[in-house]
């Protein structure tokens, strides 16, 4: 833990430990945060982790390299094809795999539309932290709903796709159904959209609560080896799909989303301007689709050459980094996953002392957790 | 407690009350506001607009102290066992437990890892098993509602009244706090499973002469 002075505050005489989780409603899951609280005020914060700790790194060493990607989407359950996309382009650098071109365009649509429902469970979870306890939920899961019909008509399942394979992709998307997530998007999805920034950065007790709130500056962030969303809300450009592209990022017309404020309300500005610019890319994806195989043949005894392959994608919290390794067998000697959330929570220290104990809850939702990859 | 006392040998007054009762507790349940992993996506999306858990009478309530349904939605690892069970100890009497998804039934995914417990029913008694990886919001709505069926045939006064303890399994391993006088046997007692009424297994090839009726 960073040793922060005991009195931080002015004239505080004795501080009081309070504990936030596991079960809380606000956790996001099963986080548990230690908070010594002069008063209202933090003095000093600790999260405790692990309490979804299911050893999938290790779990992965004892499976083969196609059953991996079930593994794969059970790490952040809110971005899964995130998560199976960065496997497989790790996998198939270190075989040598081809993927087909319409393959890396249909990954990359369902990644954009992942972003967007991984955002509105951001939208749901932020607000009914803050105290919106049901209006701004139930309009998130509209627009979500929409999106996830899409997913079990493409996967066949809502929440767990298992979808992606190494070289390519499970199942392809027929024209009838690319035109209707095109309609959807371009036309509907938009409106819905000015409604929850309406009702979110247009709320005056939302104002209140996150204006001026947890304002940092890009070169903070970046010592403290935050990434994402949360950076960009500071003034930085950094996204990996410009700075390294990968996929189809590098054919597509899109604008990095920043904000130069850096507090609590521009996170929230930065991830409502990511989710229309996910709709905008998804339309171009859809149009620019080309034809062909979706899935190159790779054998089921996979044997990848001795050797270590590390990729870095940008999920919808961050860097999300892999790391593969093999020995030269039909299953992985090394997996690992460099979570975007593990290094934007353990800033938390960093960024709650001195802040009031209701921001706390504020300034958590700014990086949007899922235990499921902190812990893995 | 005239009446309760009574319940051993039940009577108008007792039966009407305890009808009463079930009634009323089959169409409130609250369920625990406690998210564990995946499933929990799928218990929010049953609660948003296009499932509707309110309809049903089932409102998510963020203290245990004010619910009466725990819905177990993920895998419960060793660092997470007590506090589900402290959790579960801290709602009022009386308590149903549903293990949603397959995580919370045997493991699921996970059955082989070093952290995970093989089901929630190694430390809860659980009530109604949802089988899924999530389960579909559907596969939710109908499990609540077989435990409203199960609420509204149980009953909660005298002898019949379900006991509430949880077996401490494995204490040297996973330290169980134990709180009340409903939660644990007494010192030295063995605690035994209790026996569930499974549906009959079907042989596989031998469909044919099952019997039809008991599905």
């Amino acid at each position: 833990m960073v040793n922060f002075p005991r009195k931080g505050v002015e004239g505080s005489t004795e501080t009081m430990l309070l504990n936030v989780g596991p079960q809380h409603p606000s956790t996001h899951g099963v986080l548990h945060m230690m908070c010594e609280i002069s008063g209202e005020t933090i003095v000093s914060a600790k999260p405790v982790i692990g309490y979804l700790h299911r050893g999938i790194e290790k779990l992965a060493e004892s499976r083969t390299w196609q059953q991996d990607i079930v593994l794969t989407d059970r790490l952040d359950y809110v971005a899964q094809f995130s998560n199976e996309w960065a496997y497989c382009r790790a996998v198939e650098r270190l075989a040598g795999i081809e993927v087909p071109e319409r393959a890396e365009w249909l990954r990359t649509l369902l990644v954009e539309m992942n972003r967007i429902t991984s955002h509105l469970i951001w939208y749901a979870g932020v607000t009914m932290d803050i105290g919106a306890l049901g209006t701004p939920f139930i309009y998130a899961w509209v627009a979500r709903e929409r999106i996830f019909d899409f997913y079990e008509a493409v996967t066949g399942a809502r929440v767990m796709p298992n979808w992606m394979r190494l070289g390519g992709v499970h199942t392809d998307i027929d024209s009838a159904m690319l035109k209707e997530m095109r309609d959807f998007l371009e036309r509907d999805f938009p409106v819905e959209v000015d409604e929850y920034e309406a009702l979110l950065v247009g709320n005056e007790i939302v104002q209140s609560r996150m204006k001026g709130i947890g304002v940092f500056s890009a070169e903070q962030l970046v010592e403290w080896g935050v990434t994402g969303p949360a950076l960009r809300a500071s003034g930085s450009e950094r996204d990996l799909r410009k700075d390294v592209p990968y996929g189809v990022y590098d054919r597509l017309d899109f604008r990095v989303c920043t904000d130069d404020v850096g507090d609590s309300l521009a996170r929230c500005r930065v991830r409502l301007a990511e989710i229309r610019e996910s709709a905008r890319m998804c339309v171009q994806i859809i149009d620019g689709m080309p034809g062909g195989d979706v899935r190159a043949k790779v054998s089921r005894a996979l044997k990848p050459p001795v050797g270590d392959v590390c990729v870095r994608t940008e999920s919808p919290r961050g860097e999300l980094g892999v790391l593969v390794a093999s020995d030269g067998t039909t299953k992985p000697l090394r997996f690992r996953v460099r979570s975007p959330i593990f290094y934007n929570l353990s800033a938390m220290p960093h960024m709650l002392p001195n802040h009031l104990l209701a921001d706390m809850l504020v300034i958590f939702g700014g990086i949007d957790t899922s235990m499921g990859e902190i812990d893995r | 407690m005239g009446v309760v006392d009574d319940a051993e040998q039940p009577g108008f007054i007792t039966t009407t009350l305890d009808k009463l009762l079930r009634w009323g507790r089959s169409r409130s349940m609250w369920p625990v506001n406690a998210g564990i992993a995946c499933c929990s996506l799928e218990m929010m999306t049953t609660g948003a607009a296009r499932y509707d858990f309110d309809r049903f009478g089932i409102m998510f309530r963020s203290s245990p102290r004010q619910a009466d349904v725990m819905i177990v939605p993920g895998p419960i690892t060793k660092k997470m066992a007590p506090i589900v069970q402290r959790v579960y100890n801290q709602m009022a009497e009386p308590r149903w437990v549903i293990a949603m998804g397959s995580c919370a039934i045997s493991g699921g995914t996970f059955v082989d890892s070093y952290n995970v417990l093989p089901g929630a029913e190694t430390i809860l008694p659980v009530d109604i098993y949802i089988p899924g990886c999530p389960p579909r919001p559907e596969a939710l709505l109908y499990g609540c509602l077989q435990l409203k069926k199960l609420i509204s045939e149980t009953s909660t006064i005298g002898s019949s009244r379900k006991p509430m303890y949880v077996p401490p399994v494995l204490p040297e391993e996973w330290p169980l706090e134990l709180l009340g006088e409903y939660d644990a046997l007494e010192a030295g007692a063995v605690w035994v499973q209790p026996e569930r009424d499974s549906p009959p297994v079907t042989p596989l090839g031998d469909a044919e002469s099952a019997p039809e009726d008991e599905l």
